[in-house]
């Protein structure tokens, strides 16, 4: 497998999410390019509500890939705000573009400082070196 | 169902793998965690043949249980290298084994992906699957939750999945190209339960240099089934999709 690629602006999960900062409290959340690498193709993603609420770490959805089910992990608590509804008729933009266009809600943050404990591009690149 | 959850959830507490072998009764369908099948199925046949429905905390597609063996394989999501990997043994070990007991099969090209749907899983062919020359023999999927990978599949033995087909509502045009295979027509006789469990064992420690020790589920886990049971025997999630 190609190496995969870890953006310098993201933070990372231990379970292979990605997190974007896109406000104080709001963030935007995915799931990394090494792990859609290691699932392959995505065929189904079930993701929540708009509304929902979920504590750290607490599973908030499920993607499907070859007959694979995974638990979709929430990085911290919070709140979601968006949803992308894209990625029911689409699951594969997971593959194509899991950083973009496969990205997968957005959560007001109850404590922002939840995201302290997050893993940094560095630290993610050496969970995968592994 | 509820028994390969608290299997995992053993596995997550202890890190030991466990392999499980085992038979349904009475028959059933088993359906993808992600497949449609609300309204698609003809329930009043289905209870005059005295079949039931249940649908899988894993991916995939449906699975008629009958004269068939399913194995359960619950293991660190790492320790056989992440889900793809693990996949991938786990059907090595399983070919191994079928080998042993003088099936001549091979591995799918592990590059073939298919979406949830209601075709069923011995249908079509994907990635990764057991065949024998182009007629599926085993069919499995994962589940990845908390640290742990469940696998589990079924082998066939005997039979053709025809209820998989039978009792879907939706018009379906067999054809004789897909029928699956069946291990009483690669071998010359049909193993016993002994036989199977004994090679299919064989293949798991020769492949994965491992050692088997027997044993069952103790009262807390007992407890936990109990819980899990209610959860897999609600219409709400058999049916949610």
């Amino acid at each position: 497998m190609a190496e995969a690629n870890v953006p310098k602006e993201l933070l990372y999960t231990e379970e292979h999410e990605w997190v974007e900062k896109t406000g104080d409290d709001e963030i935007k959340v995915g799931i990394t390019d090494y792990a859609q690498g290691e699932l392959s193709d995505v065929v189904f993603v079930e993701l929540p509500d708009v509304g929902a609420s979920f504590s750290r770490m607490e599973a908030f959805g499920t993607i499907e890939a070859v007959k694979a089910v995974s638990e979709l992990y929430s990085p911290a608590a919070g709140e979601v705000t968006e949803v992308n509804d894209k990625l029911a008729d689409d699951p594969a933009a997971v593959n194509r573009d899991p950083y973009g266009d496969g990205w997968m809600i957005k959560l007001k943050l109850q404590d922002p400082s939840e995201l302290d404990s997050l893993l940094s591009p560095e630290g993610y690149s050496e969970l995968i070196a592994d | 169902m509820a028994v390969d959850v608290v299997l995992a959830e053993t596995v997550r507490e202890t890190g030991q793998p466990v392999l499980r072998l085992y038979r349904w009764w009475p028959p059933c369908i088993s359906l993808g965690r992600n497949q449609p099948a609300k309204g698609q199925y003809d329930d009043a046949e289905a209870k005059r043949r005295g079949i039931d429905f249940v649908r899988r905390p894993t991916g995939g597609r449906a699975v008629y249980h009958h004269h068939e063996v399913t194995y359960a394989v619950a293991v660190g999501d790492r320790q056989l290298g992440g889900p793809r990997r693990t996949y991938e043994a786990i059907h090595r070990a399983l070919l191994a084994g079928l080998r042993l007991l003088g099936a001549s099969t091979e591995i799918v090209d592990p590059r073939v992906a298919l979406r949830p749907s209601t075709v069923p899983c011995f249908q079509e062919i994907d990635g990764g699957a057991i065949v024998a020359g182009r007629r599926k023999l085993v069919g499995s999927a994962q589940l990845r939750e908390r640290g742990v990978l469940l696998q589990h599949g079924s082998i066939l033995l005997t039979g053709d999945q025809s209820p998989t087909t039978e009792l879907l509502k939706v018009a379906w045009k067999s054809d004789e190209r897909d029928r699956p295979a069946a291990l009483d027509e690669l071998l010359d006789f049909l193993p016993t339960w002994g036989e199977l469990v004994n090679g299919l064992l064989s293949g798991f420690e020769r492949l994965l240099d491992v050692e088997f020790v027997q044993s069952r589920l103790d009262d807390a886990e007992k407890g936990r089934m109990m819980r899990h049971s209610r959860h897999f025997s609600d219409p709400g999630w058999t049916w949610r999709l």
